[in-house]
C-alpha cells in the first residue's frame, strides 16, 4: 500500500500530465491512505457501490478529529474525480490539481503519524 | 434539516410575510418546482412532523399554489407551475431564501480571498430539473479545501449537490487569454453572482 501511495503521489506531480489525470491520481493516493489507516485499525471496506465515500467517511472514526477537515475536502474531490474518470475531460483546474497533491501528501503524513503512534509494529 | 427553518428565520422579509412552516414549505417546493415531495420527506427536510404540515399544505393546494396527487395511501405535493403567481412567488423566495442568498451567506466569511463567484449552468439559466446540481465558479485564493466544509453546509440547506470549480486569478486569466473552450462558454452564458458582480469579474480578467 505504501508503495502504491508513493507511486501515485509521485505521478500526480508529473507536470506534463493533464490537470485531470494529476487530480485523479492524487485523489487515489488519498483514498489508499484512508484505506491504509482503516486496515491498520483492523477493517476493510468492501468493494460495493459507494465504497470510496465510505472509506473517506470512515477515516473520521479511525483517525479522529484531525481527519474531519480532510474527509469533507476529499468528498468534494471524489465527485470531481468521478466526473473526470467517467464523464468529461478538462474538469480539474491547475489550481485544484496542485492543491489536491499538497493535501493528499499532508493527509498521508497524518496517517503515517497515526500508525506510528497507535500501531508501532506497523510503522514505516 | 432544521437549518432550513433556521435560515428562514433570518429572512426578515419572509418572516413578515409568512408563518414559519409556510415559509419552509414554499422555500422547498418553489426551490425545486419539478419535484414531487412525499409528505414525510418534506417534513424531514423542514425538521418537523408530517401532521404539522397538513393544514398548510391543504391551504396551499386549495389556493392553487401547490398541486397534489395520491399514489395508494401516499400523498405527494409540488409547486403549481401554471399558477399565475408561481413565477412571482418563486422570485421572492429566490431573492430571500433561495440558492444565491444561501451561497452568498456561505461564501461571505472568505472575504477578499474570493474575488468573484457565480452560479453557472442549468441552474443559472433557470432550466434546471428537480435534481440538478448547482455549478459554482470561484475565483480567488480560496481552494476546494477551504471551501468544502462551507459547501457541505450549503448542500444540507439546499438539499442538492453544489459543485465548485476553483481558480486562482492567474490561471483564470491565462485560460481566458488562450481561449479555453469551457471558460469561454461559461462566461458567455448566464450567471448569477454570489460574490461581487460583472465588474469584479471583468477586473479579474483584464488585470
Amino acid at each position: 500500500m505504501r508503495a502504491l501511495i508513493a507511486r501515485d503521489l509521485a505521478d500526480a506531480g508529473i507536470a506534463s500530465l493533464s490537470a485531470d489525470r494529476r487530480f485523479a491520481t492524487a485523489y487515489n493516493a488519498a483514498l489508499q491512505a484512508a484505506n491504509m489507516a482503516i486496515a491498520c485499525a483492523g477493517y476493510r471496506i468492501m468493494s460495493k457501490v459507494g465504497h470510496h465515500r465510505v472509506s473517506l467517511e470512515s477515516t473520521k472514526l479511525v483517525l479522529g478529529k484531525p481527519a474531519h477537515k480532510y474527509a469533507d475536502y476529499f468528498e468534494t474531490c471524489r465527485r470531481k474525480r468521478n466526473t473526470i474518470d467517467y464523464t468529461f475531460s478538462n474538469v480539474a483546474t491547475e489550481t485544484e490539481a496542485r492543491e489536491i497533491l499538497i493535501k493528499a501528501s499532508q493527509f498521508y503524513s497524518e496517517v503515517e503519524d497515526w500508525v506510528t503512534k497507535n500501531h508501532p509494529s506497523l510503522k514505516m | 434539516m432544521r437549518n432550513n427553518i433556521r435560515n428562514m428565520r433570518n429572512s426578515s422579509v419572509l418572516t413578515a410575510l409568512f408563518p414559519q412552516v409556510r415559509q419552509g414549505v414554499l422555500a422547498a417546493t418553489l426551490g425545486q418546482p419539478d419535484k414531487w415531495w412525499y409528505l414525510s420527506e418534506l417534513a424531514g427536510r423542514l425538521g418537523t412532523s408530517p401532521s404539522s404540515l397538513q393544514r398548510e399544505l391543504s391551504s396551499l393546494v386549495a389556493s392553487g399554489i401547490l398541486v397534489h396527487r395520491r399514489e395508494g395511501t401516499r400523498a405527494y405535493f409540488k409547486a403549481e407551475t401554471q399558477s399565475p403567481v408561481f413565477r412571482d412567488l418563486q422570485q421572492l423566495f429566490e431573492k430571500t431564501a433561495g440558492l444565491a442568498p444561501i451561497l452568498e451567506q456561505i461564501l461571505k466569511p472568505f472575504g477578499s480571498k474570493i474575488q468573484s463567484a457565480f452560479i453557472y449552468g442549468s441552474v443559472a439559466r433557470s432550466r434546471e430539473h428537480a435534481m440538478s446540481d448547482v455549478d459554482v465558479m470561484v475565483i480567488g485564493r480560496a481552494g476546494l479545501a477551504d471551501l468544502s466544509p462551507a459547501l457541505r453546509k450549503a448542500e444540507t440547506r439546499l438539499g442538492r449537490e453544489v459543485n465548485v470549480t476553483a481558480y486562482f486569478p492567474e490561471e483564470f486569466r491565462e485560460k481566458i487569454k488562450s481561449g479555453d473552450h469551457f471558460l469561454t462558454a461559461v462566461l458567455r452564458g448566464r450567471k448569477q453572482f454570489v460574490k461581487g458582480g460583472q465588474s469584479d469579474l471583468d477586473e479579474v480578467v483584464v488585470k
